[in-house]
């Protein structure tokens, strides 16, 4: 296949923020297009941060009906979406920043999905440590935790040719959203830990650090860490119309249809009240205005 | 009309859970699937394992069936599960057809 872009080689890390925090389902699009198209690009690795208005993202393999309390979150604000990864559903807001890793196996140090989750795992916590937060760790399979509480959680996949990690970190986030939106299984609540103090179980890094933090100080740090430990040079560079291209099929495809965000709907469907269905309904697409400003960039 | 949706979740020691969801009706197992928040490298493997787990649980309602069907579906797509173990799935299996511990 031939490169397209790609100034720094593959010894290069290249970085970028790219976000469209008010449609939800194309930050999600975005996320799957720029690691499928990163061997065409010539970076040996790229990092992405970007944000997201009010959402909770669901694992590729849950059953959103089950894992949703849908009418409490259309009646927050809060869309819904499915990302390709595994693992458990989690909260965007606007006090959350998402970073993502694409590396190319060719180049990489990381060959499974376990080193994966480790490297990035490792990586963050870190970079929390070198912002000035005590006892970050990781904690595997996919937690970074402090002192036990969780303040990021990964996921990822692994490709053919390239490896794709992705966290979420809870910079200032409204836990109190999120704990209304999620629906907690009955077998977490025999967790003791989990029943004594939910809201203790996460933390953000506002509150470790008892300060205002700005995205960018966190970025730095991540990249920092990243690029030391891979050996890669950093480079900012703007996104590439390959990538925009790939994430407006996806999203076009895949990530604004109900189909995929609500895959299991016609096995639990006759199950829901009919406002609940509504609801599913109404949160798993992207709102009118949000589908016409897809289009723009950073 | 007397088809009932039921799921059984197991939850991995310190690791990810996984739900089976069957749906049952007069003559046994009428449909079933399996979701979670567990990881499978490659993704891709998840489609063959739940299209497995359904036949194993429509054919004979018997969970213990899926530990060699889960297995050789997970050795022939040179697969792997993270957080989660075949016996998960049975275990949860297990508890929404009533025969778990």
């Amino acid at each position: 296949m031939p490169v397209l872009h790609g100034s720094g080689g593959e010894r290069a890390l290249r970085c970028m923020v790219a976000e469209w925090p008010s449609n939800q389902f194309f930050n999600l699009a975005f996320e799957e297009a720029f690691y499928r198209i990163l061997p065409r690009l010539g970076w040996g690795a790229c990092l992405r941060f970007w944000r997201n208005d009010r959402v909770v993202v669901i694992g590729r393999f849950q059953c959103a009906a089950l894992e949703v309390n849908a009418l409490e979150a259309r009646r927050l604000g809060v869309r819904l979406v499915r990302r390709f990864t595994g693992g458990g559903a989690v909260y965007h807001d606007g006090g959350n920043l998402n970073y993502a890793l694409a590396l190319l196996r060719s180049v990489s140090p990381v060959k499974d999905m376990k080193e994966a989750f480790r490297f990035l795992g490792e990586t963050v916590a870190d970079a929390l440590g070198s912002l000035g937060v005590k006892d970050a760790t990781y904690r595997p399979l996919n937690d970074i935790e402090v002192r036990g509480m969780k303040i990021s959680g990964l996921a990822a996949s692994v490709g053919r040719e390239a490896l794709f990690v992705h966290g979420a970190m809870l910079v200032s986030s409204d836990l109190g959203v999120l704990w209304r939106v999620l629906k907690i299984p009955k077998e977490k609540l025999v967790d003791k830990k989990f029943v004594q103090s939910r809201r203790k179980r996460v933390t953000t890094l506002e509150e470790e650090l008892g300060r205002s933090v700005g995205t960018e100080e966190v970025m730095k740090a991540i990249v920092d860490v990243v690029s030391e430990k891979l050996g890669f040079k950093p480079e900012w560079t703007p996104l590439t119309q390959p990538e925009m291209d790939e994430a407006r099929r996806l999203y076009n495809e895949k990530y604004c249809r109900v189909e995929w965000n609500l895959k299991y709907l016609d096995h639990v469907r006759s199950y829901l009240s009919p406002e609940e269905l509504e609801a599913l309904l109404e949160i798993a697409r992207p709102p009118e205005t949000a589908r016409q400003e897809v289009g723009g960039g950073e | 009309m007397s088809e009932k949706l039921v799921c059984g979740d197991k939850k991995h020691a310190g690791g990810k859970m996984v739900r089976v969801c069957v749906v049952v009706g007069e003559k046994g197992v009428l449909d079933a699937f399996v979701t979670g928040d567990f990881f499978v490298e490659p993704d891709e493997a998840y489609e063959k394992l739940e299209e497995e787990l359904r036949r194993v649980l429509v054919e004979t309602g018997d969970p213990e069936r899926l530990r060699e069907a889960l297995s050789r579906v997970l050795e022939s797509s040179n697969a792997k599960l993270h957080g989660v173990e075949v016996e998960d799935f049975i275990e949860a299996a297990k508890r929404v057809l009533g025969a778990g511990s």
